[in-house]
């Protein structure tokens, strides 16, 4: 291999993802993960309404996790909560696909603001069902790993950002 | 003299530099929006030290046997499966069933039965004492006063030491109640009774049965009712539900 083709190799392993991997494939990760959130908070939030009961398919006990106190903070369901997260995440996902590079890393690190505070919120929603309700709703605990999943995909992008040109020693 | 150190020279290769200030900046503002919300939380589902005491109790006249409220030969009989954390179950106990009582209970039109559904976990404890209370024919003053206090503070309404504090508050025999709640007396009746109401397909709470009594008393769930109401519907729906059912008892 000659010199120059061995420099221009090292060259791209230096490089951190390209911008295509974290401006496309990124947001459309976190913009599916977002879909099946929706889906999972919109179903709870869908049964709080509308008085139904909730199908646990035999998966932990739904209802004493749905109809208990801490299924709600003051008039808000938690389910409406999460599902506005959810819908607020897609929409930067959305915007952030749609503008690529233009505004910079400030929707990748918006995305994991919110994912952060989603999947603490989710850890301590879980704390409770463990320890305080003594049940499992298992669509709250989907929801939680979907969190998590946002998190941890929008986690590996925000430690590639930066890029700039950086003085190396030789 | 120790030799020079090769000259340092620039070279194009591109490093990554994380901008770690925004991150934490982002970061610590994220978990304070959590911090927040679940200290607001805490703060909405509140918590109170003070017994409540629903004012009906007190002028109550209907019989109490277990956890039936009435006369047992009253023509309709509704058959109510609940759940102690269930905010619509408190607000149908507090808001709703004291009108049906007074309209249709005191005149001995209807009797009213109370079953447990999905009675596990913190709520375990609260569904024996209510059938603590139900040995001393107090079952149904009891179970308004959990209700009643789940409404003020959902967090501790149900800890042991407040289950043995309503019935000092509602004056029953402390010694009597406290034995059969320390003994679980009623543990393993609560968890059959409300397994069977989830094998037969019994989800949600609250969920009403109406019937005639005389169809009612010999079905076990699912009933042969005349009206079924899921969730805690209006009094006037209540209302037109038990009219129709005594017009067929008449």
């Amino acid at each position: 291999m000659s010199e120059a083709a061995r420099d221009a190799r090292v060259e791209v392993e230096d490089e951190r993802p390209s911008s295509g991997w974290r401006s496309f494939r990124l947001p459309l990760l976190v913009l599916l993960l977002t879909l099946a959130g929706i889906g999972a908070s919109g179903y709870l939030t869908y049964t709080y309404w509308f008085d139904k009961s909730v199908a646990c398919a035999g998966l932990g006990s739904c209802s004493v996790v749905s109809e208990s106190s801490y299924s709600h903070m003051g008039p808000i369901p938690v389910a409406v909560l999460g599902l506005l997260g959810y819908v607020a995440i897609f929409a930067v996902a959305a915007f952030w696909l749609r503008v690529g590079d233009r505004w910079g890393d400030w929707p990748l690190l918006l995305i994991w603001g919110m994912a952060l505070g989603g999947a603490a919120y989710s850890a301590y929603l879980t704390y409770l069902e463990l320890f305080v309700i003594d049940a499992v709703c298992i669509w709250c605990v989907t929801s939680a790993v979907i969190m998590l999943g946002i998190l941890l995909v929008s986690t590996a992008g925000v430690l590639t950002m930066g890029g700039q040109e950086e003085e190396e020693d030789e | 003299m120790q030799p020079r150190r090769p000259r340092k020279k620039r070279s194009a290769a591109k490093r990554a530099r994380t901008p770690w200030v925004p991150i934490i900046i982002v970061g610590i503002g994220a978990i304070a929006v959590v911090v927040a919300v679940v200290l607001g939380s805490a703060a909405l589902r509140g918590g109170s030290s003070e017994v409540v005491i629903p004012a009906g109790i007190a002028e109550r006249t209907a019989r109490q046997q277990g956890p039936v409220l009435g006369e047992e030969d009253a023509p309709v009989t509704i058959v109510e499966y609940f759940s102690f954390n269930c905010p619509h179950c408190a607000d149908f106990a507090l808001d709703t069933a004291p009108r049906i009582e007074k309209e249709f209970i005191d005149n001995k039109s209807v009797r009213f039965e109370a079953r447990p559904l999905a009675a596990e976990g913190k709520i375990l404890a609260a569904s024996e004492a209510v059938e603590c209370a139900g040995d001393q024919s107090r079952y149904w003053d009891y179970h308004d006063v959990l209700f009643a206090n789940f409404d003020q503070d959902p967090e501790g309404a149900y800890k042991s030491g407040r289950l043995k504090e309503y019935a000092e508050k509602l004056g029953l025999n402390t010694e009597s109640f406290n034995s059969c709640l320390d003994s679980h007396k009623y543990q393993q009746t609560v968890i059959d009774e409300s397994k069977a109401a989830a094998q037969a397909g019994l989800q949600s709470t609250p969920i009403f049965f109406i019937g005639l009594t005389k169809d009612m008393k010999a079905e076990t769930v699912p009933y042969a009712s005349e009206k079924t109401i899921i969730g805690a519907d209006t009094y006037e729906v209540f209302k037109a539900a038990i009219e129709e059912v005594l017009k067929k008892a008449q």
